[in-house]
């Protein structure tokens, strides 16, 4: 059985996959393609974003009674995760190579760093509070 | 469970890790000028100048970098700030810089009185940040597994300090502490295999598969490989005869494997884009698993070169310069523009429009210059082997070889001051608003 530690893992995997894709067509300059895995990667990570901010979180605030503390700070990096996703938006549709692959780095790095603190922790104590796994990930919409 | 790590709050301000970054390429372009000037160094181990080099670049330029790294690096790892990390890095800072000028010194003119200041200033200094470091290590709850392989490396670098100051013993005449120059092998060892080593493993295990996505590090492989090497070194420290020589086949058939394993590992990594921090690892890797396949050949029996003391010459240089200064200059490129950009963001947070203007990593640090830095020091590198082969030309090749280093020193300390004078000017437009 899947727990919601796979398989929000597996939805960061996801979304590395078409980042890495979208990353290496603009450096390529292959513009149509870059466009498809960069839209694929925003579609994907805003399922996913919204997936822990109105579900998961909600439901592991409820248990812990935990309401400031970790969720909180994955809140706040999901905004700014979401303001450099508009930028590079921007640079995308302007076609500038060197500044979206300056925002992507940037961007990388943030997401890793935020998905290892939600691997190695929020996701482990959100399954100690949430034990049916399966009535969780089935509330959760796929990617 | 410890959710204090979710917080970024207990990163250390940027000017205490990038002051140590900043003084550092200074010590590298010094021990250069020496390599520059007195190129006979090469001659052996022992040459003043040479002792003098190797001190400067250990000390001046990796423990400067070390130290400053482990400051910020600590707090993002395991949640558990550096005590004092403010007060006492610029006494730390400036204890590092002026001890290790003051040995410089003492090895270049013999110069007892310059050794003592030196054993005052540099012992304080370790004292100081080990007495932290440790303080912090020991408070760690659940560090993970880079957090593992930083405690032994804290343990190894207390050891080499120590053996250090009871080496300088010898040149002050404190016979009746009893010290034999003989274990010199080990403070080398110790400073080299112990400390850089698992300090790297350590932070590699982190860093790989976050910066470049590459696959995790398994937990086993960490702590195994970690473990293993810190026991070994042990042993080939503390026994004798055949234990110890086996000991010492073991080292660098451990640190084979975790070369070899890296390399793999950043093979399998997704984001396959031109990036000079990949390069560094991949140079430095390399480096490191040949290095280890000539050393166990030449164990054996198969030397690539028919003198054994420049043989453990070219071991010593290729393991500092080839492996852990390779890794430095590439985790700069990468680690400077992230935390400036990390700390700009954190400045306007409540500022979306300012956001929106940040410059973004490669603003900050420009892709050119790493990739400068690169050739810059790979061709010192290569030079400087092909000086160890060069027979009459050895010294020529060994100034060209400080020549280039000289430039490739210099060079990171201009990348990183312009990247710090961006990183002022927007913190200034930031602040201004």
């Amino acid at each position: 059985m899947t727990s919601i530690v796979e398989y929000m893992t597996d939805q960061h995997r996801c979304c590395d996959d078409s980042f890495a894709d979208a990353e290496a067509a603009v450096s390529a300059q292959n513009w149509g393609e870059a466009g498809q895995q960069w839209d694929k990667f925003s579609r994907d990570l805003e399922t996913h974003l919204t997936n822990e901010e109105e579900n998961l979180f909600p439901k592991f605030e409820q248990e812990s009674g935990i309401y400031n503390g970790p969720t909180a700070v994955m809140r706040m990096e999901h905004q700014q995760m979401r303001e450099m996703v508009k930028s590079m938006t921007k640079a995308l549709q302007a076609q500038s190579v060197d500044d979206y692959l300056g925002l992507s780095e940037t961007l990388m790095i943030l997401m890793q760093q935020h998905n290892m603190k939600e691997e190695q922790m929020l996701y482990p104590m959100t399954q100690q509070y949430l034990t049916d796994s399966a009535a969780v990930i089935s509330s959760l919409n796929d990617l | 469970m410890n959710t204090a790590g979710l917080s970024l709050d207990n990163v250390p301000e940027f000017r205490i890790p990038m002051g140590f970054f900043l003084s550092a390429p200074w010590f590298g372009m010094l021990a250069a000028l020496l390599m520059l000037i007195s190129p006979e160094l090469i001659s052996s181990r022992w040459h003043p100048s040479m002792l003098a080099t190797v001190h400067l670049l250990t000390l001046g330029f990796g423990a400067m970098i070390m130290v400053g790294a482990m400051i910020q690096v600590l707090p993002v790892l395991s949640s558990q700030p550096v005590p004092a990390a403010a007060t006492l890095s610029p006494w730390i800072r400036g204890g590092l810089a002026s001890g290790t000028l003051f040995l410089a010194l003492g090895f270049l003119f013999n110069q007892n009185s310059l050794f003592y200041i030196a054993l005052a200033l540099l012992a304080g200094v370790f004292m100081l940040f080990l007495g932290a470091l440790g303080v912090a290590l020991v408070r760690v709850k659940s560090g993970g597994d880079s957090v593992f392989s930083l405690r032994l490396a804290a343990l190894c670098l207390l050891v080499t300090v120590l053996f250090g100051v009871l080496q300088l013993s010898t040149y002050m005449d404190l016979n009746w502490i009893g010290y034999s120059f003989e274990r010199t092998d080990s403070h080398a060892l110790l400073g080299l295999a112990g400390w850089g080593m698992l300090l790297i493993m350590g932070v590699s295990f982190q860093v790989i598969p976050m910066f470049h996505v590459a696959p995790a590090f398994p937990w086993w492989f960490c702590r195994g490989s970690s473990a293993l090497l810190f026991i070994t070194l042990v042993i080939a420290l503390l026994a004798s005869g055949a234990i110890s020589k086996a000991a010492l086949l073991m080292l660098p058939l451990i640190i084979c494997f975790y070369g070899g394993y890296a390399l793999y590992l950043i093979y399998q990594r997704k984001r396959k884009l031109v990036d000079y921090t990949i390069r560094f690892w991949q140079l430095s890797f390399t480096n490191l698993v040949l290095l280890c396949l000539v050393y166990l050949l030449h164990q054996l029996g198969l030397s690539i070169m028919p003198e054994s003391a420049q043989f453990y010459l070219l071991l010593g240089f290729g393991f500092g310069l080839g492996f852990v200064v390779s890794v430095m200059l590439g985790m700069l490129q990468k680690i400077v523009p992230f935390l400036m950009f990390l700390h700009l963001q954190r400045a306007c947070i409540h500022e979306p429009g300012a956001f929106m203007k940040l410059p973004n990593m490669r603003q900050l640090l420009p892709q050119s210059d790493s990739k400068w830095q690169y050739y810059l020091h790979i061709s010192a590198l290569a030079t400087l082997y092909l000086s160890f082969f060069g027979g009459d030309l050895q010294y020529p090749l060994l100034f060209v070889a400080a020549a280039l280093l000289l430039a490739s020193f210099a060079w990171l300390f201009k990348t990183l001051w312009q990247a710090n004078r961006r990183y002022i000017e927007s913190m200034a437009s930031i602040t201004a608003k």
